[in-house]
């Protein structure tokens, strides 16, 4: 009888040790990242640098966020959007979309996916001289035909030893139309999304 | 010497504390373990961490801007380092941006490792490039202009002006950006330093400079600092506007 108690007593000090070390592990924030679900609309990391150049983390482009039907009341040109995209088929989704005003001088327009890429589409009334722009990291490419320029996500050090770190990009124009994609991809995919889109 | 316990011959209740002890033995370091990482995160890492951080205030005015101008004295700030190779940096300077994530920028900055200094940057594509000029003097005034030019060919350049000397010319993707600022910005919530911008201008399609027109916002995540409107080409940045 005597040996059952001190059993007893014995494993429940034991089990009550262990609820203690569950209970930091979790005030440690452990179970929350394990069970973290993904976000939304996932903010590329880009927007948040501490480099000396203030980008607005919310705004890709001079304009509002609105839906897909005011941005094409608002623009003078007809919507691309890609019939490809990477990642995770469940969030290949539209997410926000965004357009300058009706009228704007510069009409500008940003779609933001689910998977993380950011679309921005402008008007450039002049051509590009990609060759002169197509320095490291960027290289010139080819986009259904027009020329380009394209880059796989990177770090940078800069001169004052700050990391910046720039995202996967594809740039190309057709006629007044200058379209950059974006993305935490390599260049090769952001290239599959950039010719599956329809340029009029 | 190796010591070894006999499993079969152990009584049950030896075997049993041997189990707990080496349980608790367990617990006990990994209790341990996670206090003391607790300490080490929590522990600030010397008396003056700079907290290193993005403050920034800043009007906007929206439009078709082919070129930016301001005037600005040159301030005698406080910029933090905490000697833990943490460093801050204050910063005034004009902008346009041709989006959310790329365009031109010039005006000057202070760093404790650099000094005080005139800069331009060009952010394209996201790729940020920075240029560091001569050394700025304090309590000076200085005019800095951004201005663009399409050259025949299709190269869209922008021009980096001081004083009207120019500093640099960068290709670019676009001549004419739809969002102009002038910004103060520091790194540090222990940073302080106030900026008077005034002779705003902004550059038409023929690279006339004109006031410029009504600011559409402010941006401004600084805890500490405002915008205080003299006009729409004048305004400073304070603690207080009174």
């Amino acid at each position: 009888m005597k040996t059952k108690t001190l059993k007893l007593s014995s494993l429940l000090v034991l089990l009550l040790l262990m609820l203690a070390g569950a209970f930091l592990w979790i005030g440690q924030g452990s179970l929350a990242l394990l069970w973290q679900s993904p976000t939304p609309t996932p903010r590329p990391s880009w927007q948040l640098s501490k480099a000396g150049y203030y980008i607005p983390p919310d705004r890709p482009i001079a304009g509002e966020k609105v839906t897909l039907k005011t941005a094409r009341s608002r623009l003078p040109f007809a919507i691309p959007l890609p019939t490809y995209l990477p990642g995770d088929p469940a969030a290949a989704y539209l997410a926000e979309v965004w357009a300058s005003e009706a009228g704007a001088d510069i009409p500008s327009l940003a779609l933001v996916y689910g998977v993380g890429v950011t679309i921005i589409v402008q008007r450039e009334i002049h051509p590009t001289n990609w060759h002169n722009l197509a320095k490291p990291p960027f290289v010139s490419i080819s986009v259904n035909g027009y020329s380009g320029m394209g880059k796989d996500p990177g770090d940078q050090v800069l001169d004052d030893g700050r990391i910046w770190h720039y995202p996967g990009s594809v740039a190309w124009q057709v006629g007044d139309l200058q379209v950059t994609i974006y993305g935490e991809y390599p260049m090769s995919e952001l290239l599959k999304v950039a010719e599956s889109m329809q340029l009029q | 010497m190796r010591y070894k316990i006999n499993w079969q011959s152990t009584p049950l209740p030896s075997r049993s504390a041997a189990i707990l002890t080496a349980l608790m033995i367990f617990v006990v370091i990994l209790v341990t373990l996670q206090v003391s990482a607790k300490n080490v995160t929590a522990k600030p890492l010397c008396d003056t961490n700079c907290n290193l951080a993005q403050y920034g205030v800043q009007p906007i005015a929206r439009g078709s801007f082919y070129g930016n101008q301001g005037r600005n004295t040159t301030t005698d700030p406080t910029v933090c380092n905490d000697n833990q190779q943490n460093q801050s940096a204050f910063i005034n300077s004009i902008y346009v941006f041709r989006n959310g994530i790329d365009g031109v920028e010039l005006g000057w900055f202070e760093n404790p490792d650099e000094g005080r200094r005139f800069f331009g940057v060009r952010v394209m594509n996201g790729h940020y490039e920075r240029h560091v000029y001569d050394s700025a003097s304090p309590s000076t005034n200085h005019t800095y202009r951004l201005v663009s030019e399409v050259v025949p060919g299709g190269d869209k350049q922008w021009r980096y002006y001081v004083d009207g000397s120019q500093k640099d010319v960068w290709f670019h993707l676009f001549d004419a950006g739809p969002e102009i600022a002038a910004a103060q910005e520091r790194h540090s919530r222990n940073d302080s330093g106030q900026t008077h911008w005034w002779n705003l201008k902004y550059a038409d399609v023929y690279r006339n400079f004109y006031n410029w027109p009504n600011w559409n916002r402010v941006d401004d995540n600084d805890p500490d600092y405002r915008s205080c409107k003299i006009s729409n080409t004048e305004f400073w940045v304070k603690t207080s506007c009174n």
